[in-house]
């Protein structure tokens, strides 16, 4: 049986169908928003920016 | 449809299991098709002995991730084996990691304890809160089919979503709190400094002195506003400053013979005028004269009685005079170029000594000094003094122009001319300047008399205001630049943050809205048959759809969905905590459900102890449900360690072939019964009598304990009772009308109920607490029961 997700897949906005690609719910929220941080989407102010806009 | 499982080895508890060799019976009745699996199966086996690896292998041959373990007895390294005969007599093997045909994939629907643990949920409400509490939190609910796992994803997205929203939240609140701290010390709030945005990444830091300094300027600007005003009467006695007059040229005027011309004062030529100079001047200015007073002298003669010039009569030795007047005439002439030179010299020295002695009026800086307190002056009064070289200089020119005035007819050299003209000019230029000043100053000075008069200052003090506003926001913009830089790049970011949010808001929403969709068409498909099933398997348990309009939403985050079903027991809700037994019947009324809806029949039903949690009247229920449920699919396998249930399956289902599964010789084994004499305890007393070959393991007391209570129990309700019976009137008919038949079992009544008592307890149902007494115990016991030859 499929996920409820993999089910309102076609009825979604192409920028939602990218946010959907990291919900993998077999991961943790803290690991969810970890990729979508790396991948760019989610920034939080990380040590990087900082390093970046101190240099 | 499977028509044998030739071969486990190496899977779990099937060390090394082979359908014809471990099977006793055969080809020992050609009728009787044991080497094959019927259309319907039913299983029997104890726990631990291998029932459940046989659904795990029907698993991963369905395709589910099921992981065939290796056998505990087996080395590491040896490979695993499956081999599969299927009705058209093809194989099916396994090599450890796949199968060589996957025709059985999705082909399976099986019933296990895996899924009521996938599909029915019960959701109650927490009974240590109060009754208030668990009014408002709502109802208890239970969740059939995908619906737990539904209700999760949703939860888990706005889980996911409020936690990434707190993040966010989090993230611009620490900038803001830094930004807010910096903002409150000048007054404007960070809604106003967003607004400000543009400006500010305009702002140049350069710019920062430049803006100091002219909100310095403007504040003493403000001061002394403030003081005009507070001191009217004083600004209408400012006095205006004087300006100086440039007197400092060469250019004179000079009264000569009556008229005045303008002369450029030569002090060469001034301080060189001698006698010779003079006379010849003189001549000069009277050589117009000179024929009219030549032709006169020629008409003189010793004769000549008239005058030439004045006829008047002339006498003799008279003529001397008219010489002598003629001296006087050309005396006259050379006083007046003496006296022109000294009138020159005189101007000259004046000149000298004003470029000397130049200086700025004295109540300049008084005046000034009192107009201070009120405007503000851009530029000082300029020190209008020659420079001390240039001083030297003119004294020196003094000098000579007074050695002249003293000796006018002697010559002096050494006029420094040129320098004197240039000092004439730097004193031009500094008197320029310093009236251009003057004149600014009194501008000023009368404006802000006017102002005063007119009442204008206030609103000169406001535009100052506003000024100095404008130049202190500029100033702390500036200062804070790059704070607020990172600020807005802090907005801009969780802006951005926020489009993720919105994001999972809107799979949210759409993810609410298929929930219901799906719920309804659920309901749709299954909700009357599950009901029917829950009727018929368990008829004291009902379970109801819910009323009114479906829907996602609840009172509180700690609520159910309303996507699922209340079920009552006896009519009382049940919903919040369902039984182990009150699952079963809901998960197996769901799963028969499917198979009602299910159009592909082509398919194989695995039922692994549907019954585990039931009492004796579902067990029936069950058994008949699933005999009528299951006829148009392709086969069934049924199994169970209940000997109560398996009675109640080899009765109610037809076309059915009898299995038990038991360890034999390290081994779990696959056993069909035949169906005239549904028992193996004959192959197990084979096993008894090489009891002495066999390991006296704690597994094997355990096995082989099993063993015995079973071929106790069997063999004497197939010998004396038939394996059918279970009428009670019908035994006790037959023990009372045959009591010759029972006489053997009359006789050993204690020995059997000895041997079946130790069975039961003695730890033969569980591990022993002592592999080797047990053991010893055991072959005792196998002993005795061989002995009675029942």
């Amino acid at each position: 049986m499929m996920n409820l997700i993999e089910l309102i897949k076609k009825n979604l906005r192409e920028k939602d169908k990218k946010i959907l690609l990291f919900l993998d719910l077999d991961k943790t929220d803290e690991d969810i928003i970890t990729d979508m941080v790396a991948a760019g989407f989610l920034n939080f102010g990380s040590s990087d920016s900082d390093d970046k806009e101190n240099k | 449809m499977i028509k044998k499982i030739n071969k486990i080895d190496n899977i779990v508890s099937f060390t090394f299991f082979n359908w014809d060799e471990m099977n006793p019976y055969h080809d020992a009745n050609t009728n009787d098709p044991i080497d094959v699996f019927n259309k319907n199966n039913v299983i029997f086996a104890e726990n631990g002995n291998g029932k459940s690896v046989l659904v795990d292998i029907f698993k991963s041959l369905n395709g589910q991730d099921i992981e065939l373990k290796k056998s505990w007895y087996r080395a590491e390294t040896d490979g695993q084996k499956i081999k599969i005969t299927l009705e058209n007599n093809t194989e099916i093997d396994f090599n450890g990691l796949t199968w060589s045909n996957r025709s059985l994939k999705n082909q399976f629907l099986i019933f296990d304890k895996h899924f009521i643990e996938k599909f029915v949920h019960s959701i109650g409400t927490n009974y240590t809160d109060t009754p208030h509490r668990r009014q408002q939190r709502g109802r208890n609910i239970v969740y059939l089919g995908n619906f737990a796992k539904y209700n999760n994803e949703i939860d888990r997205i706005n889980n996911l979503k409020n936690a990434i929203n707190e993040k966010n939240h989090t993230f611009l609140e620490t900038e803001q709190a830094k930004i807010d701290g910096i903002l409150s010390k000048y007054g404007i709030t960070s809604d106003e400094l967003i607004q400000k945005r543009n400006k500010i990444q305009k702002l140049n830091k350069k710019d920062f002195k430049t803006k100091k300094d002219k909100l310095i300027k403007n504040q003493i600007e403000l001061g002394k506003i403030d003081r005009s005003l507070k001191e009217k009467s004083k600004i209408s006695a400012l006095s205006l400053l004087l300006e100086v007059k440039d007197t400092f040229s060469l250019e004179t005027e000079f009264d000569e013979l009556g008229e005045k011309k303008k002369i450029t004062i030569n002090p060469n030529e001034l301080l060189s005028f001698t006698i010779a100079k003079g006379v010849q001047k003189t001549i000069n200015k009277i050589i117009s004269k000179k024929d009219f007073i030549k032709q006169g002298l020629a008409l003189l003669t010793d004769k000549t009685t008239d005058c030439p010039f004045c006829e008047q009569k002339i006498k003799n030795g008279e003529y001397i005079q008219i010489i002598k007047n003629y001296q006087e005439i050309f005396n006259e002439h050379f006083a007046s170029e003496e006296q022109k030179v000294h009138t020159l010299l005189l101007k000259y020295r004046d000149l000298l000594e004003g470029l000397r002695d130049l200086q700025v009026p004295s109540s300049n800086q008084v005046n000034l000094n009192q107009a201070k307190q009120f405007i503000t002056i851009d530029d000082e009064l300029p020190i209008l003094t020659i420079a001390k070289r240039e001083k030297v200089l003119t004294n020196n020119e003094i000098n000579l122009v007074l050695q002249k005035e003293k000796k006018i007819l002697d010559k002096i050299s050494g006029s420094s001319i040129d320098q004197i003209k240039t000092i004439i000019e730097n004193a031009k230029t500094l008197i320029k300047n310093y009236n251009d000043i003057t004149k600014k100053i009194n501008t000023k000075i009368v404006q802000l008399k006017k102002d005063s008069l007119e009442g204008k200052l206030v609103i000169r003090k406001k535009e100052i205001d506003s000024k100095c506003t404008q130049l202190e926001e500029g100033i702390f913009l500036i200062e804070n630049k790059d704070n607020f830089k990172k600020y807005f790049e802090t907005i801009d970011i969780n802006n951005k943050n926020k489009k993720v949010i919105d994001s999972l808001e809107r799979i949210f929403q759409i993810l609410k809205d298929r929930i219901v969709e799906e719920f309804n068409k659920f309901v749709s498909d299954y909700f009357e048959s599950i009901s029917s099933f829950v009727k018929e398997i368990s008829p004291a348990m009902e379970i109801l759809d819910i009323i009114g309009q479906v829907t996602y939403d609840r009172r509180s985050s700690r609520d159910p969905a309303q996507c699922g079903f209340c079920v009552q027991y006896n009519g009382k809700d049940c919903s919040g905590s369902l039984s182990e037994g009150e699952r079963q019947v809901i998960a197996l009324s769901f799963f028969f459900a499917q198979l009602k809806k299910d159009t592909n029949k082509t398919k194989l039903i695995v039922l692994d102890d549907p019954i585990t949690s039931f009492d004796a009247g579902k067990r029936k229920s069950t058994a008949e449900v699933i005999q009528r449920e299951t006829t148009d699919f392709e086969q069934l396998f049924i199994s169970t360690c209940d000997p109560l249930f398996r009675t109640y399956c080899l009765k109610q289902i037809d076309k059915r072939n009898f299995y038990y599964i038991f360890k034999t010789r390290g081994s779990s084994s696959i056993h069909y019964v035949p169906k005239k004499k549904e028992t193996i305890y004959s192959s197990f007393e084979d096993e008894f009598k090489d009891i002495e070959d066999i390991q006296g393991t704690n597994e094997n007391v355990v096995v082989y304990g099993q063993k015995l209570r079973f071929c106790l129990e069997t063999k004497i309700k197939e010998e004396y009772f038939g394996y059918s019976e279970d009428n009670l009137s019908s035994m006790i008919e037959k023990v009372t009308s045959r009591k010759e038949d029972f006489k053997k079992l009359f006789n050993n009544k204690d020995t059997i109920l000895q041997i079946y008592k130790y069975c039961n307890t003695g730890g033969l149902a569980h591990y022993p607490k002592d592999g080797a007494t047990s053991w010893n115990e055991l072959k005792d016991k196998i002993k005795q029961y061989l002995d009675l030859d029942l």
